[in-house]
């Protein structure tokens, strides 16, 4: 899976912020703000990836067991996909 | 060559309307810090994104408007759709989603403050940032709303007031993250990447640099009284 939009990131007022830009401005108008490790996740979803890959990379950033790493971002990937993005 | 937001701008070819809207902000001609060329590309996509017809003229003021708000945040500045205006040295942005009402509200501090406040800009101020400045300042510019308030000034901008419709009439001070939720809606967001990242940048800058505030209002003559005393009588 691969995030179907161009985003840019930053930090506003505590919380990572992506904005849509390019041409995916209009497709999607609005903004996500991302915890961190949904940050983490975000970032390793702009090139292609599968869940498994994002759980491992996630167990080796925060030092989870399997079954918490995917907890997270089974948590997080339905909200991205709440957002039509991924 | 026009001045706006202190910087120098060319427009190329610039249809009389657009001439008419600039023509306060005209200075002597010198180097330009932009350059601004509406393209027939620019039109038509102002023609698809226009609610109603337009003439030629008219959607290229907006197609002006749109391009600068593109390049300004490589200048550390950005559009911040709001009315501005100052009282007592302080600059003060009413922000809120179209149909609220805050050029009404905007109307009722007028009455109450008369010559005490000074409209900047009643609908796209520009926001500019400086290396070493404690505040960001707002500037008058070209693109003033159908009410057609504002100067060619500028004002230390102090205070961002999101303005929401209320049985009662008063100010709150907002959190950061309260008041980034609902500021997100009202800049200019840019298409191009380095520009949205850099007003992504600003907008941290903008929310460690005011003082942030809910104003809740309704219509009545006296609605300013309240929020006017919170914010410049504490």
């Amino acid at each position: 899976m691969k995030l179907k939009y161009e985003f840019v990131t930053n930090e506003v007022a505590g919380k990572t912020v992506a904005v849509a830009v390019g041409d995916s401005l209009e497709a999607f108008g609005g903004y996500i703000k991302l915890n961190e490790t949904g940050a983490f996740i975000f970032s390793l979803l702009k090139n292609e990836i599968s869940r498994e890959e994002i759980v491992n990379a996630v167990r080796g950033e925060y030092e989870v067991e399997k079954e918490r790493a995917e907890e997270k971002v089974d948590e997080f990937l339905a909200y991205l996909a709440s957002f039509g993005v991924i | 060559m026009y001045r706006i937001a202190e910087f120098n701008m060319d427009f190329k070819d610039m249809g009389g309307y657009l001439k008419k809207l600039c023509a306060p902000f005209e200075c002597e001609s010198g180097i330009a810090d932009i350059e601004i060329t509406v393209t027939p590309k620019d039109l038509e996509r102002e023609k698809e994104l226009a609610e109603n017809p337009h003439s030629r003229e008219y959607l290229e003021s907006v197609a002006a408007n749109r391009l600068l708000a593109e390049i300004l945040p490589q200048k550390d500045a950005f559009l911040l759709h709001s009315a501005v205006f100052e009282v007592g040295g302080e600059g003060v942005a009413f922000a809120a989603r179209s149909g609220t009402g805050k050029t009404t509200h905007l109307l009722r501090w007028q009455a109450l403050l008369g010559d005490k406040l000074t409209v900047i800009n009643g609908d796209k101020p520009f926001v500019r940032f400086f290396e070493g400045s404690e505040y960001p300042f707002a500037y008058g510019t070209p693109w003033k709303g159908k009410e057609n308030l504002g100067n060619t000034g500028k004002t230390p901008l102090k205070h961002i007031c999101f303005i929401e419709r209320g049985g009662e009439n008063k100010a709150e001070e907002l959190k950061k993250d309260e008041a980034a939720d609902l500021l997100f809606s009202q800049v200019y967001m840019p298409k191009n990447p380095q520009s949205a990242a850099k007003t992504l940048e600003l907008l941290e800058k903008l929310l460690n640099t005011c003082k942030l505030w809910k104003i809740t209002c309704n219509l009545d003559n006296d609605a300013a009284k309240n929020p006017y005393k919170t914010i410049f009588e504490r």
